[in-house]
């Protein structure tokens, strides 16, 4: 069985401190897998190196038959661009633009024309149930708004997998489960891969299953079987 | 949860049948397991001998107990004051897993794995519960976030303990 | 691609009142630039416009009969130049000068606007008195050198015989002059650089505003998928649109400036618009100059960072490092010698090779300032606790007060030696006019000598001893002259000590052939008496020498035998009815000149060149003014956060107003002194080169630096309310 996003023994070190140490993690297409794990033990790490936004020193990362780790970082920026989405903790929205802009700007890095782009991301800012900042800039709405912005934007271009570290991590419980319920309904709705980070255990419940990671060392029970 | 104190609730703002008692339990408190007629009856003949609620009428006819309930005086004194009572918080589940760690750890074995084995088995409850608070009504999201939240504080003090597992083997290898 | 990128720099540039307040100020600066460049683009054609002005409306001198006769006339009064052709039609075709239709009926004359004004004018009365002629016309902007110049062309017959008049066949005729003198061309390269090296660095400070911004604007981005490549172009795009508004702000200014030149009138220097025009390839290089300095500082500031898509990382190994600062610093005094050497063999080379040197050094001076300014705050290492924290934050980030300070240190350290320049080329251009007095001077040219008697008579009548003075050949030879110089004797009393003179008397002043006895050509022989005395002849009024003179009264010698004769006076300017002199003058000879005196003059092109570039320096002081004030208040919201800190761990608000304050206060006093010290080398060298003693003048050197030092002193008062303002604790809250 060949999985849709695969890390194998993935070693990383930032200077003396190792981060990752033999990691090994697959996603099937379509699944929502939790990562999870005490703080510092190296979550955020993987989710970067298999996102191909971090190179690891060792092991590799696959994704289809593509080895992100041997790719130049051209590469690796279209494989962002075209098949995966992503929701951080702090929106990683662009201030200068409008939420809609935002939600429109991986389809016009795709090339599909503004109007079009623009259409569709009102009707994916409707979906989040935020369509009344769409003319607002990302400083201008709460957190929680922001949030949703950024699952439309992460799903909007139809990714293989979103990738989201703690989307949750600065919102209240009430919307802290919205957005999850949000996400994790668009994500199977559009048949997206969800790898999540969170050490919040209600939040890693809307997943099908948990790979948790300690002291650098990934337990996925799949792999492992 | 005390069952007679949670009837005398339902009772008070209306007197009620038995079946009416039953059915509105199961509406707001049953989650997935209904209560059976004879718990309620029992419960409602304890209460009647207690003086907590009388008969306060039957009607004719062949069901198997067409009477109904109400709520007396002494009854409203004993609810308001069960009300306004805290609940001791309770230790629910440490009491066993503490047992099994510190078991493990005498014994040589990984106490880790036990952790990260009841974790697993508490996020895959706890998926269960976000599943069912997904399709339900308010009455059934309220009810499934209390028991995650139990859950939660439960899987916290496992990673709580996780952090120590070093500490505690000091302490009790000692 | 470019069409997904050109939205978001847009959007990047212009969104937000913060961006929008950087954009404009990077447009203002930028636009200075551009304005400056344009301006300096066009002064060959300006000159060389001006060259064929003068070229079209010069004479063509025949001898013999010709259509027209002329006489060119100069007036001076006050500081005004007057000047202007009188007309005498022959017969046959007359040839026009340019910028006239028709020649105006005799006895009147066609004026240029801006003499039209000054005929009407308070200060009019001696010029209309020189010049006794009906107005009939203008002279079109054809026929005139400049807006502003002060230009008539009168038709009167009587100049026909004056001594000064000569025949025309035509106008046109080219005329060799000399170039811009070799000093003055360098002063105006090096003027033009020490005020574009500041802007240059403003402009890239500029650039750099809201750096962090954008820093995590293109992270962002690069989550999203874009290329390290991609976010490069962004980058460049985002300076381009910023210095395109640059380039639309440098143009307005270039217009306004080429509609003031108009009116602006330097010693009369004044430029028609029309002709202030630089070519094309230097309009578009110069508009590349903008687009191209901000790409490269944006380019600059991405180089040294790695935007990933979770931030950006600073690129390893940034540490200070000395060597290449001294080795701008040795490559540009290599540059100065070796343009030094160029320019003593007056290679055109020269110039540019004293320019880059100039450049760099200015730029070596810049970029050892942070150097020198973290040493400073490592060397400094007590003091009291705002002290502490303000040498912290030098030492690990170089702020952007210090690259706003670096460019105050470019231009202060140019304005000192430019001031220097100044002042040491001041007495090389400042001329001895020789005058003894300041006044109105009179100087006549008369074929005949009765009408220089009267004109002399007319003169001294006015209360100053008036003077005549002529030429005579020695008799029997071709080529030897004596000059006599003829007054009555109340007037040679005035130059000479004349004992015993009435009318009739002669006197010598030995030198060459005067000396008595000798007999001289004056329609026939005529011999200085024998026992003329000896005496020795004063500088006469208008500052001429004589050296070998015969004096002589009236009656020694018949009018009728005198020739051709010059007489002049001086008259006080305030004098009594001088107007009416003037029109009695220009009655018996409409060619007489009249001139205002003084002591010394300023050469009009140096005064020119010094008043530009000093109306330069302060523009770009008050452009350097305003970015730093910006860049004070950008600083402050940014610390916002780390201030917060300081204050919530109990921090008086005073000393972080204290630490603020000599965070600017370390970089401005070492700017002062680099300033100081380079400006004080480069102006000395400069001299040098330009042959001037290199002797600094220590109160050129601390006024400029004073002056200049001002402008942080007073950014840093005018932004301390709003550091107050946010130092209030309900502002210090996180955000
Ligand atoms: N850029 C970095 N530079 C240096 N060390 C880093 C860097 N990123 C991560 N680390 C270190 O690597 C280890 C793993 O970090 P990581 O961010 O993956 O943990 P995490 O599991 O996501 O923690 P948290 O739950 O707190 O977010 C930590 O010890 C951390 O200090
Ligand atoms: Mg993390």
């Amino acid at each position: 069985m060949s999985a849709l996003l695969e890390g194998d023994r993935l070693d990383k070190s930032f200077g003396p401190t190792p981060a990752l140490r033999g990691a090994s993690i697959a996603v099937e297409a379509g699944e929502v897998v939790a990562i999870v794990g005490a703080s510092g033990s190296g979550k955020s790490t993987l989710l970067h190196c298999l996102a191909g936004i971090v190179r690891p020193d060792a092991g590799t990362v696959r994704y289809g038959d593509a080895e992100l780790t041997a790719m130049a970082d051209g590469e690796r920026s279209r494989l962002r661009r075209s098949e995966f989405g992503f929701v951080f903790q702090f929106g990683h929205l662009v201030p200068e633009l409008t939420c809609l802009e935002n939600v429109a700007l991986p389809l016009r890095l795709a090339g599909i024309r503004r109007r079009e782009a623009e259409q569709r991301a009102l009707e994916w800012l409707a979906r989040v149930e935020v369509e009344q900042v769409a003319r607002s800039l990302p400083g201008e709405v709460s957190g929680g708004q922001a949030q949703r912005v950024a699952v439309a934007r992460a799903l909007i271009g139809g990714p293989s997998v979103v990738f989201a570290d703690e989307p949750t991590g600065a919102l209240d419980s009430l919307n802290g489960e919205r957005v999850m319920q949000l996400l994790t309904a668009a994500a199977r709705e559009t048949g997206a891969a969800v790898l999540l980070v969170t050490h919040e255990a209600r939040v890693a419940a809307y997943s099908d299953r948990e790979v948790t990671v300690r002291d650098g060392v990934a337990r996925d029970l799949r792999v492992l079987a | 949860m005390s069952l007679p104190r949670t009837l005398l609730g339902l009772l008070d703002p209306q007197p009620a049948h038995g079946y009416d008692l039953k059915r509105s339990y199961d509406q707001h408190f049953a989650g997935e397991k209904p209560l059976a007629y004879g718990q309620v009856y029992a419960a409602l003949a304890r209460m009647l001998s207690n003086g907590l609620i009388e008969v306060a009428g039957v009607e004719a006819g062949d069901g198997p107990d067409r009477k109904r309930y109400a709520i007396t005086d002494a009854g409203v004194t004993e609810l308001r004051s069960w009300l306004a009572t805290p609940e001791p918080p309770a230790a629910y589940l440490q009491s066993t897993l503490y047992t099994k760690i510190v078991l493990a750890v005498l014994t040589g074995s990984d106490p880790q794995e036990l952790l990260d084995s009841q974790r697993s088995a508490h996020l895959a409850e706890m998926r269960v519960l976000t599943r069912r608070k997904q399709g339900g009504d308010l009455a059934t999201q309220l009810v499934c976030d209390h028991a995650l939240l139990h859950l939660e504080a439960d899987l916290r003090w496992l990673e709580l303990t996780a952090a120590r597992i070093d500490d505690l083997r000091q302490a009790v290898t000692r | 691609m470019i069409r997904t990128l050109l939205p978001l720099a847009g959007a990047a540039v212009l969104r937000g009142r913060d961006a929008r307040a950087r954009t404009a100020l990077v447009a203002v600066a930028a636009g200075f630039a551009v304005a400056l460049l344009l301006l300096a683009v066009s002064v060959p054609g300006a000159l060389g416009a001006r060259s064929a002005r003068q070229d079209a409306r010069s004479p063509l001198v025949v001898e013999g009969s010709a259509p027209l006769r002329l006489t060119e006339i100069g007036i001076t009064t006050g500081s005004d130049d007057v000047s202007g052709l009188v007309l005498a039609p022959a017969t046959g075709r007359v040839p026009l000068p340019p910028g006239v239709q028709a020649l105006p009926p005799s006895g009147s004359m066609l004026v240029s606007t801006a003499l039209k004004a000054e005929l009407a004018g308070p200060d009019g009365a001696l010029l209309r008195a020189r010049l006794p002629y009906r107005v009939a016309g203008t002279i079109a902007p054809a026929g005139l050198l400049g807006p502003t110049e002060a230009r008539f062309v009168a038709v009167d017959p009587a100049v026909a015989g004056a001594g000064t008049a000569v025949g025309v066949r035509g106008f046109g005729q080219a005329v060799s002059r000399d170039p811009l003198d070799p000093v003055l061309s360098l002063l105006v390269v090096v003027g033009v650089l020490i005020l574009l090296v500041p802007i240059g660095i403003v402009v890239a400070v500029a650039g750099r505003f809201g750096a962090e911004r954008r820093d995590r604007r293109l992270a962002a981005l690069r989550l999203l998928g874009l290329s390290s490549g991609s976010v490069l172009v962004l980058a460049l795009l985002e300076a381009a649109v910023a210095a395109a508004f640059g380039d639309v702000v440098g143009l307005a200014v270039f217009a306004a400036a080429r509609s003031m030149i108009g009116s602006f009138s330097v010693a009369s220097l004044g430029v028609f618009p029309g002709d202030v025009a630089p070519t094309w390839p230097a309009v578009v290089l110069v508009l590349a100059a903008g687009p191209l300095l901000l790409g490269g500082a944006a380019l600059a500031g991405l180089l040294a960072l790695r935007v990933e898509p979770l931030g950006v990382a600073r690129r390893a190994g940034r540490r200070r490092r000395l060597v290449w600062r001294v080795a701008t610093l040795v490559l540009a005094a290599a540059l100065l010698g070796a343009g030094t050497v160029a320019l003593a063999a007056r290679l055109g080379l020269g110039v540019w090779l004293v320019g880059s040197g100039v450049v760099l050094l200015l730029g070596a001076a810049v970029a050892l300032l942070p150097w020198i300014t973290e040493r400073a705050a490592g060397a400094l290492a007590i003091g009291p606790v705002a002290w502490q924290l303000a040498r912290k934050r030098i030492r690990h980030e170089g702020t952007t007060t210090g690259r706003v300070v670096g460019a105050i240190t470019a231009v202060v350290a140019g304005a000192i030696a430019l001031q220097l320049l100044f002042a040491g080329l001041a007495g090389g251009y400042t001329t001895d006019t020789g005058a003894r007095r300041t006044g109105t001077l009179f100087t006549a040219q008369q074929e005949r000598g009765a009408v220089a008697d009267r004109m002399r008579a007319l003169l001294g009548s006015a209360g100053t001893p008036a003077l005549a003075s002529t030429e005579l050949a020695v008799h029997g030879s071709a080529d030897r002259f004596v000059s006599l110089v003829i007054g009555d004797c109340r007037a040679l009393a005035a130059v000479a000590s004349v004992p015993g003179c009435v009318d009739g008397s002669v006197y010598v002043d030995r030198g060459g052939d005067a000396r008595p006895g000798v007999v001289l050509d004056a329609d026939g022989p005529w011999r200085v008496p024998v026992d003329a005395p000896s005496v020795s002849l004063g500088p006469l009024p208008d500052g001429d020498t004589f050296e070998g003179v015969v004096l002589i009264t009236p009656g020694a010698l018949p009018t009728a035998r005198r020739g051709a004769v010059t007489v002049s006076t001086v008259l006080p300017t305030s004098a009594a009815g001088l107007t009416r002199i003037v029109r009695s003058a220009v009655a018996i000879d409409p060619t007489i000149s009249v001139r205002s005196l003084a002591p010394f003059t300023l050469a009009h092109r140096f005064d020119a060149v010094r008043r530009g570039l000093t109306v330069g320096l302060v523009l770009v002081l008050l452009l350097i003014g305003s970015v730093l004030f910006v860049s004070v208040g950008e600083q402050l919201r940014e610390r916002r956060q780390a201030l917060a800190v300081l204050a919530v761990l109990g921090l008086p608000r005073r000393t972080l107003m204290g630490a603020i304050l000599a965070e600017s206060a370390l970089p401005v006093v070492v700017g002062a002194v680099v300033a100081t010290v380079t400006g004080t080398a480069l102006g000395a060298v400069l001299l040098a080169i330009m042959g001037q003693p290199a002797v600094p003048d220590a109160g050129v050197v601390s006024s400029t630096a004073a002056v200049a030092l001002l402008v942080p002193v007073l950014v840093t008062a005018a932004s301390l309310p709003a550091a107050a303002r946010l130092l209030r604790p309900e502002h210090l809250r996180a955000e």
